[in-house]
């Protein structure tokens, strides 16, 4: 079945034009460091009635120049797709579109009657999301470094320890919101539904309603931080060996629950 | 050897027994014909036999072992409903994928076989979206044919078709069976055609199979009869045995006597007004599947 998958995602123009939006991002968030620093460039954009400040304070492209000397590369990264959650919304959304258009099209039928064991399907939808997910931040980290050479942008240099680290904290998290989507995929089997719920829960946003309504009824008791999208809001780089254990393990318990959750459902639903 | 065994199986959904302790029993080399009502229950067994709805009660068998098996399943191929397709890739991208699925070693070659068997060579690299009825049920039944099958399962494949379909699809199926002697299950309304290639049949309603019989014997209960009504279907029927020799009849309400042994209309005729015995009716009849079909459903209802 991995084979097919694999073959699938090979043949799918969403895959290239996700990982095409990503790339313009990054490149767009870079761009945008690049005209803070560079006199040239701001001084037109100034004329527009622009201002460029950093922490509330106004400042001049050698003084944001200076400040952006000492903030490690990882950490620029992680701010632009990542820790917002616009990754995790990509991956997503792909995973629902991967999966419902199985059950949509009624190719599922073809699938599942050469197949008594559901988890098969399962793991098999995974693990090509995974791969995908895998290759996508490759490429980012790739295109990050290299369009950062190219703007001649000033962030501190980055071991690739920590790169190391950033791929499995957020390939891992976002696994945790690819089985997350798998569960609603098969529980519901409409697009729909599913890129729906990929929009609300990896952006945070069910995530913020929730705290925000706890917090206004005073419920302390419930750990954001073990959640996906909360492991990974107040990160920095280079991470402590504390948060990055904390970020994995959330992401692998949570890979875990909604897998075994999915499994479940597609062992007790009908195709 | 039973390719297919269904023994008392049922299927609940909520209050709604849609599969009611059914038993069915497919034999190797049948073209089996499933008939029944809208609703009767025939998807819901089919989807039961490929495994994609699991029962509720009973047992299935596929070659002597359970309906679980993997290796069974891969003997099995199955066009439920409509063909399940990705709209947005090809033919031949369609075929592959499921190849993949399959193991298929050699599946470009298989998929070359299959889509010009099915008459889809030339179809290119146009995506099934933009497929006519009839080519989206031939890429079904391609589908279904990969890996070799030794049984087919078919749900209503000809539904949509125009009669030149209806007749290419006709003659693929006999050919699949008569060549490569596949086993073949096949659900459909239009029972015409049915009649055509079934050797066996099949007839549910409400769930429940009320009959399993060959062709032969179909065709027995189906044969043509001299419908005579009477005043005196008590007279009638002693003068029928005593003066014409005829015992192959049978009586029914209001009258009606149904010969089934060869007579002559005439003599019958002038036998009953020798008798005394007024005719209100006589004519030949000949019942067809569609109106033996009919009147085992309790009268005319759509099929």
């Amino acid at each position: 079945m991995m084979r097919m998958d694999f073959r699938r995602i090979l043949k799918s123009k969403s895959i290239y034009i996700c990982l095409l939006i990503l790339l313009v991002t990054i490149a767009g968030f870079l761009f945008i460091f690049k005209l803070s620093i560079d006199e040239q460039m701001r001084s037109s954009i100034e004329a527009g009635g622009a201002v460029f400040m950093m922490n509330g304070e106004e400042m001049t492209g050698e003084q944001l120049a200076a400040a952006y000397a000492k903030i490690p590369a990882i950490d620029i990264l992680s701010t632009t797709i990542f820790r917002g959650g616009f990754f995790f919304i990509i991956i997503a959304v792909l995973t629902s579109l991967f999966i419902c258009s199985d059950f949509d099209s009624g190719f599922a039928k073809n699938i599942f009657s050469l197949r008594n064991r559901r988890f098969t399907y399962v793991l098999s939808k995974w693990i090509a999301m995974q791969s995908v997910s895998l290759v996508f931040i490759l490429f980012l980290i790739g295109e990050f470094i290299l369009f950062c050479h190219m703007f001649g942008l000033p962030f501190r240099e980055t071991p690739l320890e920590e790169y190391a680290k950033f791929t499995l904290i957020f390939w891992l998290t976002g696994g945790g919101f690819s089985a997350m989507l798998t569960f609603v995929s098969v529980l519901f089997r409409n697009k729909a539904v599913s890129v729906g719920a990929a929009l609300l829960l990896a952006s945070g946003t069910v995530l913020t309603i929730i705290d925000s309504i706890t917090t206004a009824l005073k419920l302390d008791f419930i750990p954001y931080d073990f959640t996906l999208y909360g492991c990974i809001q107040d990160i920095s780089f280079p991470v402590t060996a504390e948060k990055f254990s904390l970020c994995v393990g959330t992401g692998l318990v949570w890979t875990f629950v909604w897998l075994v959750l999915s499994i479940f459902i597609l062992q007790k639903k009908d195709i | 050897m039973n390719v297919v065994e269904l023994s008392s199986i049922s299927k609940v959904y909520g209050r709604k027994r849609a599969v009611d302790h059914l038993d069915m029993t497919v034999q190797k080399g049948d073209i089996y014909g499933f008939i029944g009502r809208n609703g009767a229950g025939k998807s819901t067994t089919l989807k039961m036999i490929c495994g994609l709805a699991a029962p509720t009660a009973g047992d299935i068998r596929l070659f002597g072992k359970t309906v679980k098996n993997d290796t069974v399943r891969k003997r099995t191929g199955m066009l439920i409903e409509n063909a399940g397709l990705y709209p947005s890739l090809s033919a031949r991208e369609n075929m592959l994928l499921k190849a993949k699925c399959l193991g298929l070693v050699d599946a470009a070659q298989k998929t070359e076989e299959l889509l010009s068997f099915t008459g889809l060579a030339d179809v290119g690299k146009k995506k099934t979206k933009h497929f006519s009825m009839g080519m989206k049920q031939r890429l079904g039944i391609a589908l279904a044919l990969l890996g070799n099958p030794d049984l087919l399962i078919l749900d209503e494949p000809i539904n949509g078709l125009d009669p030149e379909g209806i007749r290419e699809i006709r003659s693929m199926l006999v050919s699949l069976n008569e060549e490569r002697g596949i086993t073949i299950i096949i659900s459909s309304h239009i029972l015409g055609e049915l009649s055509k290639i079934a050797s066996r049949y099949g007839i549910i309603k409400d769930g429940q199979m009320i009959q399993q019989l060959p062709a032969e014997d179909l065709a027995k209960n189906c044969r043509d009869y001299l419908l005579v009504k009477v005043s005196d279907t008590k007279s009638a029927s002693v003068l029928l045995e005593e003066q014409l020799s005829l015992t192959d009849y049978k009586i029914y309400p209001d009258g009606e006597i149904h010969i089934y042994a060869p007579c002559d209309p005439q003599l019958v005729s002038q036998t009953f007004l020798e008798g005394g015995i007024s005719i209100q009716e006589l004519y030949r009849h000949q019942q067809d599947l569609e109106s033996y079909f009919l009147n085992l459903m309790g009268g005319e209802e759509h099929v």
